[in-house]
């Protein structure tokens, strides 16, 4: 066998030194500077410039050179600053670019993610090492684009890991539980929280069903709630039940449960816990003070206003005109005070479950024509028109006619009182999805933007000079939403501020069956 | 700045007094930096040297090398004393041979941002094992603008031991950058040819080899060396064989980068230099006529000049020319002119005059001469 020409040799040799010198390393500048300052010395060259794409869309960047001191060069050196016009686009072929009297630049192209560029001085590299050299420059291409990705996953998950961190900070020192079940209610994760709730390790918890924490008073409604986040209802479904705790003493906790996975079917539930229980406490108490105070204030009211009554009657003659007036005032302030109270005790019922309903089927139109009949002699005294528009006249709606009547009072005399002289309060009622929807919309000045998170709290009036002015206790709509939230609806509004305001509520149809 | 303020001085009294007594005089005559080069013959020692040096009130720099010269001589005992007419800037960086030293970022904390200087003195500990990732590292921070040269301090006996002088006192396993604010011209031949080969590096770490071919490596090596040689290996006379049989590593070129074995293990090749796994080697040979002529070649190439010069010449040159080292240097006399030289016979040479990469030789000369 003849042997191998002593030149092709020694190329064979290079090739052999250069390609196990690519990719020794996963990052891109430690492969890079594993692999050039060997390979420079092995091909004479006195620099190297790696011109790479960082994705598909982009030109090359200089990403690496080395000595790292010559990397100025492409800014401050005019004749290399020419020069990397010619990198700007991904070559074939490798290139010569002769700059300067003496100084040789190799461009050897790296695949279609970019160049190389050698600086060598003196004479170029000549053209058959310069073909020897390209399949290393090709697998040097591949490494690059090993590296990349290499470096765009650990990236991704850096930033992944940034977020799990966060993530799980957050869940360690939140002070809501939080939790997860699969689809049949089986706890899957717990946070923190829960060792500080209920005393119970994680570890003993993890793997049962939930329900077996609860007490068993409580489990119903929470397997309901629970079926409805899994049948993947749109919005959080919230609970108030009791927490068996390791001393034995349940602890109430507000749940609140969506589904893990909004949009698909299964994937479990996730929730979260709070304690209320001081809370549920602290609200008893507040609601039968409140009614021991009502009750308290009512029984020498009756006596005092019966009293008034009398005497405003002239069950003791005729009074004077000064004393007549004392006592007008005295009568209509007593009746004010009544109406207070009867709010007051009529919330506390509410809260505590404890006012009645008495559900039927009924056509919706003649509660509404009620409604603005027995409501227009007062909406007179303030020249205000009630019109019964657009009303769905076969809608039936599943009600207690005692409490519609009394949202419907409520929304009617509020708009009436905040409608100008001479203005209209119209009701509009249709059906909707599996509801009727009733509107009360008024011409008055509208909500301020700031007031509308309060509209539904209890004594709450925009402006405090309101309740002088136009009467009313506060809590009105107060007990309107929890009177319509306890008939199974919603009630919400609508308001553009010098514009009026429309409240609306919506109460369940008659189910077809 | 003037060259002709650089003041030069041996003395061949090897104890240390006369060392303090160049240096003085250097001083005394306005030196604002020291270079201080001694022969290993003198023998040296932290106890006798940290005292002064620490106390020393000028950057010094310079090492123990296996022989000197002066005057075109090669001395085995004394001192030369160079006094610079300029504050000279020094770095020492340590951890030579330590595996998991970071000399990209240990470089870059030394030489930061400054503009690179005209030239650069490097000297190492020759027997070092990592000397080579550190001229990657120096020459990575400061680019091919400066004008490198220096070589490998320690003794022929081959043990490590404090080799550099420095303000902190006398340092094993250090590298010094001495920064010089002169520009040089650079002389750097060898004259080894190949006569067997090529054999592939098949596993080595850093300096030591442990196989070429797949097999052993000093067998491998043995084998040629013993039968070119006539000579058997015994127990304690490798490098007096191996002294006339490098390492070569082949460039495209032709050029070849000579790594000289200096000791073994059982079947390892200890080399001066990193020899790097999957590298294609040579053996080399050297004939006198070769060497003396590629030194007088590497003499002609620095500019004509009245200035000094430094030569870093590698010690196994001179046990393997033995009496004819004086020709080199008589060689380069004519070639370069009659001019100061001074300089260090070494474990290892360094140069680089902006055309390549830093580069570590072995059995090389190195000639650095001022530029009038």
């Amino acid at each position: 066998m003849e042997p191998i020409h002593e030149h092709a040799s020694r190329l064979v040799n290079l090739q052999y030194e250069l390609a196990l010198l690519v990719g020794q390393q996963l990052r891109l500048i430690p492969m890079l500077r594993r692999f050039f300052p060997p390979a420079l010395k092995s091909l004479g060259c006195r620099a190297a410039h790696v011109w790479l794409c960082s994705d598909t869309a982009s030109p090359p960047e200089l990403r690496y050179t080395y000595p790292a001191r010559d990397s100025s060069v492409w800014r401050d050196d005019p004749r290399f600053a020419g020069a990397a016009t010619e990198l700007r686009e991904i070559a074939a072929r490798p290139r010569i670019l002769q700059i300067g009297a003496s100084t040789q630049l190799h461009l050897m192209p790296l695949g279609n993610i970019g160049q190389c560029v050698l600086v060598r001085e003196g004479k170029p590299l000549e053209p058959m090492l310069v073909e020897a050299i390209r399949p290393i420059f090709d697998r040097l291409a591949t490494a690059c684009r090993a590296s990349l990705d290499h470096e765009q996953v650990e990236h991704l998950r850096a930033v992944a890991a940034e977020g799990e961190q966060r993530l799980r900070t957050v869940l360690e020192t939140v002070g809501e539980v939080i939790f997860q079940t699969d689809d049949g209610g089986t706890l899957t994760f717990l946070n923190p929280a829960w060792s500080r709730i209920s005393g119970m390790a994680i570890e003993q918890c993890l793997g049962r069903p939930l329900t077996d924490l609860l007490s068993p008073e409580d489990t119903a409604q929470f397997l309901e709630a629970f079926h409805a986040a899994l049948d993947n209802y749109r919005g959080s479904l919230r609970l108030d039940a009791r927490l068996r705790t390791v001393d034995a003493a349940p602890r109430w906790v507000a749940i609140r449960l969506r589904p893990s996975h909004p949009g698909s079917a299964g994937g479990g539930v996730t929730g979260t816990m709070i304690d209320v229980t001081d809370l549920r406490q602290a609200e008893r108490m507040k609601r039968e003070f409140t009614a021991t105070v009502s009750h308290e204030l009512r029984t020498p009211l009756t006596s005092i206003a019966g009293a008034i009554s009398l005497l405003n009657g002239g069950a003791v003659g005729p009074l004077p005109e000064a004393a007549r007036k004392l006592v007008a005032i005295a009568d209509k302030n007593a009746q004010r005070l009544r109406v207070l109270i009867d709010d007051l005790l009529d919330m506390e019922r509410l809260l505590a479950g404890k006012l009645p309903f008495a559900f039927q089927e009924l056509e919706l139109r003649p509660l509404l024509e009620q409604a603005l009949s027995e409501h227009q002699p007062f909406a007179d005294t303030h020249g205000v028109r009630l019109t019964l528009a657009d009303h769905a006249d076969q809608a039936r709606v599943h009600t207690d006619p005692g409490r519609f009547q009394q949202v419907l009072s409520n929304l009617l005399s509020n708009a009436v009182k905040f409608s100008p002289q001479g203005g209209e309060v119209v009701v509009t009622a249709r059906p909707a999805d599996q509801t009727v929807r009733v509107e009360i919309r008024d011409r008055g000045p509208g909500i301020d933007p700031e007031f509308r998170p309060q509209v539904f709290q209890k004594f709450a009036q925009a402006d405090a000079s309101d309740t002088r002015r136009l009467g009313g206790t506060g809590l009105g709509l107060a007990i309107t939403r929890e009177l319509v939230e306890q008939m199974h609806g919603r009630i919400g509004f609508e308001s553009t501020p010098g514009d009026g305001a429309t409240f609306w509520f919506e109460l369940p149809a008659p189910s077809s069956e | 700045m003037n060259m002709a303020r650089f003041s030069l001085a041996f003395s061949p009294d090897p104890s240390p007094a006369a060392a303090i007594a160049l240096a003085d005089a250097a001083l005394a005559r306005g030196a604002e930096s020291l270079i201080l080069l001694a022969c290993d013959g003198n023998g040296c020692s932290p106890e006798q040297f940290d005292s002064w040096l620490r106390g020393l009130a000028v950057p010094i720099c310079g090492g123990v090398f296996p022989q000197l010269i002066h005057d075109w001589k090669n001395h085995e005992r004394g001192y030369i004393v160079a006094g610079l007419p300029a504050t000279a800037t020094i770095y020492n960086v340590p951890g030579l041979s330590d595996p998991g030293a970071d000399f990209t970022g240990m470089v870059e904390d030394a030489l930061g941002d400054a503009k690179p200087p005209q030239s650069l003195l490097v000297l190492v500990d020759g027997l070092s094992s990592r000397i080579g990732a550190l001229l990657d590292a120096v020459y990575d921070n400061l680019g091919s603008d400066p004008v490198y040269f220096g070589g490998g301090a320690g003794s022929l006996s081959f043990q490590s031991r404090p080799c550099l002088f420095s303000n902190r006192g006398m340092l094993v396993d250090h590298a010094q950058l001495t920064v010089l604010p002169w520009p040089f011209g650079l002389g750097v031949e060898h004259g080894w040819e190949k006569f067997a080969g090529p054999f592939v590096v098949t596993n080595s770490t850093r300096n030591v080899i442990h196989s070429l071919d797949f097999r052993p490596a000093f067998e491998v090596y043995r084998g040629y060396v013993e039968a070119d040689s006539g000579r058997s290996f015994t127990a304690d006379n490798f490098f007096d064989i191996a002294k006339a049989y490098p390492f070569g590593l082949e460039k495209p070129d032709g050029s070849i980068l000579v790594r000289d074995p200096i000791s073994r293990g059982d079947n390892d090749l200890n080399c001066v230099g990193e020899v790097p796994s999957n590298s294609v080697v040579h053996l080399l040979k050297g004939q006198t006529a070769n060497l003396i002529r590629a030194a007088a070649a590497g003499a002609a190439a620095v500019p004509q000049g009245a200035g000094p010069a430094i030569l870093a010449d590698c010690i196994s040159r001179v046990l393997f020319l033995e009496h004819d080292f004086l020709q080199e240097l008589d060689a380069v006399r004519q070639s370069m002119g009659d001019r100061p030289l001074f300089g260090m016979l070494t474990l290892g040479e360094i140069a680089n005059g902006g055309d390549y990469c830093l580069e570590f030789y072995n059995k090389t000369f190195v000639l650095a001469a001022t530029l009038d």
